[in-house]
């Protein structure tokens, strides 16, 4: 099911070409939402803030990540003024290093403002300008093509037939959905890892290799999961890399003393219930050999998200037999295996099946 | 048994039944156990890798190793199953081999359990059970065959099969046919089983407690607490390593390991040296004590020198110099910090000492460098080399003389002799 044209969705999609030619790993259309309490037993409630039509992020291989967020207009009836300082909060909210403001036609003020506020501005001319120097017109996979990508939007969410209410396992997976919408970048970035396991886990059961909107599910799932793994080796490489599983730990559990309380807990509840419940998920062991491995090859984890995104691109949607090209240059084969022990270590943590990446799997 | 013993246990046989030509107790017996302990063999030199190109490479190495390239399928097919790597194919060809086999947990766990998958025979499993009943104490050879649950015809292709290969050996004592495995053995065989049948009830708890805690002071109330221990460092059984450091000189005993060659050996030597001097840091230093010694031990793994120095380095790591696996850094203000030399060895010393820290057991202790190398480099197999560097015996020297030897081995370390 189709949703209402997007007119500023050509240059929201240009300009992700663009910075994923420049290293980034690109979701758009990230939406900014609160949650508050109900009070006790009623739950929370989501309430949407804004949205964030273009983020860019990548890692370097010095596990230093970098962001970039953009707004990208196209209509008459938009306050070039107000989107500007809109953007300068978005890009502190988000950590952002820099921040496009992408207009169809720029006013004379406006690109006298935004150097103030630390901001980029492209029109349309300049953005076609920079996309032919830096060989974005000619980039071979369809990150741009607004039909290509509308294909791609319409496997997102689940369907529910007019008139028929939500099944129970819909439910089940309209709450990952959610997450991945709108959670994952709500909550606290530690907690990203642990709590993506556990939705998958608890849709394990209804994923299946043979359903589009499944696999599509799981590759943005995948990606997730590189992501947030890319975020504890930031972490374990700022402390000096030196003692992985114990920094990885660390990280995961929200700092030294957090984690000592965890495991304290831990201890008390063997005492009282007499069951050995350890802290650490049986999966973790496993996740935390891949952190090793993506530490020790930075160059190759740097590559991840964009080979696992850009596999889903070419070898799932356009079934091409040979992994993708993201550059000119020579293949990064690290990241491609990587981004294959990624999704397998992905499945294996999760209990999804391992078929939702047979393309990758062949690569 | 543990899995993880059994996937030592059957690398064991594997490695010591190498060199044995085609024999048919060893080949139609213990088929299972050597194709386990080749794949922990090949895994062992894979751990590391993310991924190797082609099938050139990991034919040579295999067959530097052992393994024919006959066998190789089916070595890598059991670490497919395990999940250690998985192959990428093109025409039926080998296109690449993507690795996982797990750095920090042992992956000999895996192992032990897919030889049980694999249906060993009784043979087999009175094999593997034996040699870990061997690693831990002598036995009389009826009890070993009694125990071993066997019939005799049985137990004579099991001996066979063992003895071949060097796995087990048979000594008369006192009238007794004793058997022992030279794997457990560090020196000379006879002190070894003449300790054993002093202490025969306590030889395991001993072996247990070395596996347990690599570089055991001998200062640890555990030594004096265990008669048999303190005997066998008495009578030259198990040979202390000394560390001269700021607080006086202490010494370490390990776990006993045999069968290796003579280049392995070395390697050993240098791993026992490093992790005696970590336990130092431990136990006996004068400022600050290590508490994480794995997080030491990758530190000079990976960067080959320590994040600071420190007043105590320069004499807490002088073994180190004397083996010729660094040298010190002066840092200014009577800091010290150590500088490792990158070599082949070197890392592997480190590789090993890491290992003997976290998992008491030190398998690597078996890694073929020249097949490592082999995996490193983009040309395939470069063939052996001949020098190694050899172990200096240990000199008893006064402290001022040791500090002379090191700031002069430092100096050729640097390339600075030369010049004076």
């Amino acid at each position: 099911m189709s949703k209402a044209v997007d007119l500023d969705l050509p240059l929201k999609l240009r300009l992700r070409r663009l910075l994923f030619l420049q290293g980034y790993w690109t979701p758009i259309e990230v939406e900014l939402s609160h949650y508050h309490d109900l009070g006790v037993g009623a739950g929370m409630k989501r309430r949407s803030l804004t949205d964030l039509d273009v983020l860019g992020i990548k890692f370097d291989p010095l596990f230093i990540q970098h962001r970039v967020v953009a707004d990208c207009k196209s209509g008459r009836n938009v306050s070039d003024a107000n989107r500007l300082f809109w953007l300068s909060g978005v890009m502190g909210y988000f950590g952002a290093d820099e921040a496009y403001f992408v207009r169809s036609k720029l006013d004379r003020h406006i690109r006298a403002v935004a150097p103030k506020m630390g901001l980029r501005t492209l029109n349309d001319s300049e953005l076609g300008a920079v996309e032919k120097s830096t060989g974005a017109d000619a980039f071979q996979l369809p990150l741009a093509d607004v039909g290509f990508h509308q294909s791609v939007r319409d496997l997102w969410g689940i369907q529910v037939a007019g008139g028929s209410k939500i099944t129970a396992d819909q439910t089940r997976l309209k709450k990952v959905y959610s997450y991945l919408s709108y959670t994952y970048w709500y909550i606290e970035r530690y907690r990203n890892l642990l709590t993506l396991v556990g939705h998958f886990e608890s849709i394990a059961d209804l994923l299946s290799p043979q359903n589009e909107r499944h696999v599509l599910l799981a590759y943005t799932g995948a990606a997730r999961f590189a992501h947030s793994l890319l975020e504890v080796a930031s972490f374990v490489a700022s402390m000096g890399a030196s003692d992985i599983p114990q920094y990885a730990r660390i990280y995961l559990y929200g700092g030294p003393l957090a984690l000592k309380d965890k495991e304290r807990f831990f201890e008390l509840l063997q005492k009282a219930t007499g069951i050995s419940e350890p802290l650490d998920p049986a999966w973790l062991r496993e996740v935390i050999e891949l952190l090793g491995r993506m530490v020790r090859n930075p160059v190759g984890a740097a590559e991840i998200l964009r080979y696992l995104e850009s596999i889903y691109v070419w070898c799932v949607r356009l079934n091409m037999p040979t992994p993708p090209a993201l550059t000119s240059g020579a293949p990064n084969t690290s990241g491609l295996v990587l981004s294959k022990d990624t999704a397998v270590t992905f499945a294996k943590s999760t209990g999804i099946s391992e078929d939702l990446f047979a393309k990758l799997k062949l690569l | 048994m543990d899995n993880v013993q059994i996937g030592l246990r059957a690398q064991d046989f594997h490695e010591s039944l190498r060199f044995v030509g085609v024999f048919g107790p060893k080949d139609v017996n213990f088929k299972r156990t050597l194709l386990i302990g080749k794949a922990a063999c090949l895994a062992m030199h894979l751990r590391g890798l993310l991924y190797v190109e082609g099938s050139t490479q990991i034919e040579y190495v295999a067959a530097s190793l052992g393994i024919s390239s006959l066998e190789l399928p089916a070595v890598l097919r059991e670490l497919e199953e395990v999940d250690f790597l998985s192959i990428v194919s093109s025409d039926g060809e080998i296109k690449r081999i993507d690795c996982r086999v797990p750095e920090f947990r042992s992956g000999y766990e895996d192992l032990g359990q897919r030889w049980t998958q694999l249906k060993p025979t009784v043979i087999e499993q009175a094999g593997v059970q034996s040699l870990d009943s061997l690693y831990k104490t002598p036995l009389v050879l009826s009890d070993l065959q009694s125990g071993a649950g066997i019939s005799p015809a049985e137990f004579s292709i099991l001996a066979d099969v063992m003895k071949s290969g060097q796995l087990l050996s048979i000594q008369p004592v006192d009238g007794r046919q004793i058997a022992y495995t030279p794997l457990a053995v560090d020196g000379n065989p006879a002190a070894y089983l003449q300790w054993a049948k002093r202490f025969p009830q306590e030889v395991q708890a001993v072996t247990d407690t070395l596996i347990g805690y690599q570089g055991l002071s001998i200062a640890d109330p555990r030594v004096h607490e265990l008669t048999a221990l303190s005997d066998a460092i008495a009578t030259g059984v198990l040979m202390p390593v000394q560390v001269n450091g700021a607080t006086g000189a202490q010494k370490f005993v390990f776990a006993p390991k045999g069968g290796l060659q003579p280049e392995e050996r070395t390697i050993l030597d240098k791993a026992r040296a490093v992790v005696a001097c970590v336990r130092y840091g431990q136990g006996f230093s004068k400022g600050r004590r290590i508490k994480y010694p794995r997080a030491i031990l990758d530190r000079l793994r990976t960067y080959k020198c320590f994040k600071h120095g420190h007043p105590d380095l320069f004499s807490q790591y002088g073994l180190l110099v004397e083996n010729l696996i660094g040298h010190p850094v002066d840092e200014g203000n009577g800091r010290w910090n150590f500088q490792v030399h990158d070599t082949p060895e070197n890392m592997k010393a480190l590789d090993i000492a890491i290992d003997m820290v976290e998992h008491g057991e030190s398998p690597a202790a078996h890694i073929d460098l020249e097949a490592q190398k082999a995996l490193l480099s983009s040309s395939g197999y470069l063939g052996p080399l001949s020098t190694r560097p050899k172990l200096t015996t240990e000199p008893i020297v006064s402290t001022e003389t040791r500090t002379e030897i090191i700031r002069q081995m430092a100096k050729i370390a640097r390339g600075a002799a030369l010049h004076e």
